[in-house]
């Protein structure tokens, strides 16, 4: 289905609020009503934040009525992960053990997008901790298996995770955008089930200030939205220095740059990019491929061969065995839904600082390598994944372990690269198939120019389930 | 000189493993059944193995980790 005012890009609500067609408070009453009859379905939601929208929205109107305008997002609803911290609601991690936990403090994120006028209308569902403890199957949060909107009726099947409620609630037009987080595909995994466009910035990119940590030196925040070009002006909102997290870099950052690249790309084709996948995310990435080469030139290219896979899981769960302790130890972990989640972390705590350590001082060679990669192109490019999502009662092992888990994903996070997963088609059960732009370290606008090319020359994007 | 370290077996030694578990049974304060307790031997056996791919990696005794620490200093 297209062209409902809901199913509508960033873009063109701003224009459809700007020309007087709709209101901030209008629009805000359509996303509310969607959240609870649509989204819900799909266990997306977690909290609805009518009061506080409501609010937001009268403001914001009122404001555009007196002539002031706060940029693109002004007066547009938008959901947020439930990791971020939005005093008056819970914060819940997707967590049964979280299930009541307050904060006092609003998270950074959604601080800025209440500063650039957008409107916050619910905490959308995810993966309980952020899907850290190892979970192998959907049903793995406490508001349910994250369901894709796409063919729910006839085949449900997984939304992806963690980000999973941002990843639906999108699709399914019951947000305007959301905010997603990503450790290790995160954002990538639901964009790609779902459909959606989603973007994961580079590390020290978005203040996480306010959000849940699992792994301080990999987790990330971005936008998950119905277009490339909506990810740059979101995070075009939510970027920038922020001295209370250490993380945060103080490089300048803007979108719309001054001039928009629209050809003459550099392609870094990867070797392995349709091995162990299925046909039709082979057949819908030589599709793209033949799009992208329009665009620019296509060279084929091999990931230099380093331990990525490891460093990242060493990374994350070394990591986690800190930002969880209490919980591992205590027995709290035990409440957890998915009952691997309840014993997988455990073992992290015994792991030693020497492994750490090494995973961190290969990851210094893994950087330079992406580095030198990635700067001899625009951006590389792949499948997001190799397969479209798994059947809603089945566990990962048995869905994907025929398939190729490239080692982009791993490489990329470990090196806190950016990269977009923008739709390019659909395969099995009537289900979106994705395609991936991985580009340098803070050459966000490079992989958001060549992946917003695509978009101008498909229609994917522009086609949504409900 | 690098610090490239032998990999180890496939298979990580039984009796490091239940080091492992015992050392988490000492660390959890709630009791775990066998059936659980396989389970965090399984996750000690495969965070053996990555702890082995990762030994095979040759550093050298100036490769830092990638972190950096920095003395703080409030402002004002």
């Amino acid at each position: 289905m297209a062209g409902e005012i809901y199913n509508q890009t960033i873009e063109e609500l701003g224009r459809r609020l700007r020309a007087g067609e709709t209101t901030p408070t209008e629009l805000t009453r359509l996303y509310l009503e969607r959240l609870d009859s649509v989204a819900r379905r799909y266990n997306a939601v977690v909290s609805i934040t009518e009061e506080r929208a409501l609010r937001d929205a009268e403001r914001a109107e009122s404001e555009l009525a007196a002539g002031y305008d706060r940029g693109p997002l002004h007066g547009i609803p938008y959901g947020a992960k439930d990791l971020l911290n939005v005093p008056g609601y819970p914060t819940t991690w997707g967590a049964v053990p979280y299930r009541e936990q307050t904060f006092d403090e609003e998270s950074h994120v959604t601080a800025k997008l209440r500063d650039a006028g957008a409107v916050l209308v619910a905490k959308l569902g995810m993966v309980e901790l952020a899907g850290g403890m190892g979970y192998n199957q959907p049903n793995a949060s406490l508001t349910g298996p994250g369901i894709t909107p796409w063919n729910a009726d006839e085949h449900p099947s997984w939304s992806g995770g963690s980000s999973s409620g941002s990843g639906s609630a999108v699709a399914a037009g019951a947000v305007g955008f959301a905010i997603g987080s990503e450790t290790w595909g995160s954002i990538t995994t639901p964009a790609g089930f779902c459909g959606v466009s989603g973007l994961r910035p580079t590390y020290g990119r978005v203040s996480r200030r306010g959000a849940m940590a699992l792994s301080w030196t990999m987790d990330k925040l971005g936008p998950m939205t119905r277009s490339a070009h909506d990810c740059g002006l979101v995070l075009n909102a939510i970027a920038g220095h922020d001295p209370g997290d250490l993380s945060s870099s103080q490089r300048p950052y803007a979108y719309p740059p001054a001039t928009e690249r629209t050809s003459g790309f550099r392609f870094g084709l990867l070797s392995d990019a349709t091995s162990n996948v299925q046909d039709a995310v082979r057949d819908n990435f030589l599709a793209s491929l033949r799009v992208l080469e329009e665009l620019g030139t296509v060279e084929t290219v091999t990931l230099p061969d380093l331990p990525y896979n490891e460093v990242a899981g060493i990374i994350i769960q070394a990591e986690l065995s800190s930002t969880f302790e209490e919980l591992l130890t205590s027995g709290d972990v035990t409440q957890l839904t998915a009952p691997e989640d309840r014993v997988n972390g455990l073992a992290t705590l015994a792991l030693p600082a020497h492994v750490y350590i090494r995973a961190l001082r290969i990851r210094r060679h893994i950087c330079v390598a992406m580095d030198e990669l990635t700067t001899r192109f625009d951006a590389l490019i792949s499948p997001t994944l190799p397969t479209v999502a798994s059947p809603i009662d089945q566990s990962f092992e048995a869905y994907f372990s025929r398939a190729n888990r490239s080692a982009l994903g791993a490489a990329a996070n470990v090196a806190g690269l950016p990269g977009i997963a923008v739709p390019n088609g659909f395969g099995e059960r009537g289900l979106p198939t994705s395609l991936q732009f991985t580009g340098r370290a803070w050459d966000e606008n490079t992989v958001l120019a060549a992946a917003r090319a695509y978009q101008e020359r498909t229609d994917w994007h522009t086609k949504w389930p409900c | 000189m690098s610090e490239q370290q032998k990999p180890a077996d496939d298979a990580p030694s039984p009796e490091l493993v239940e080091a492992i578990v015992a050392q988490v049974r000492g660390l959890i304060q709630d009791e775990r059944s066998e059936a659980e307790l396989d389970e965090v031997r399984k996750n000690a056996e495969r965070h053996l193995k990555m702890a082995a791919k990762l030994r095979a990696y040759p550093l050298r005794n100036a490769d830092e980790p990638d972190f950096a620490f920095r003395p703080y200093r409030a402002e004002g």
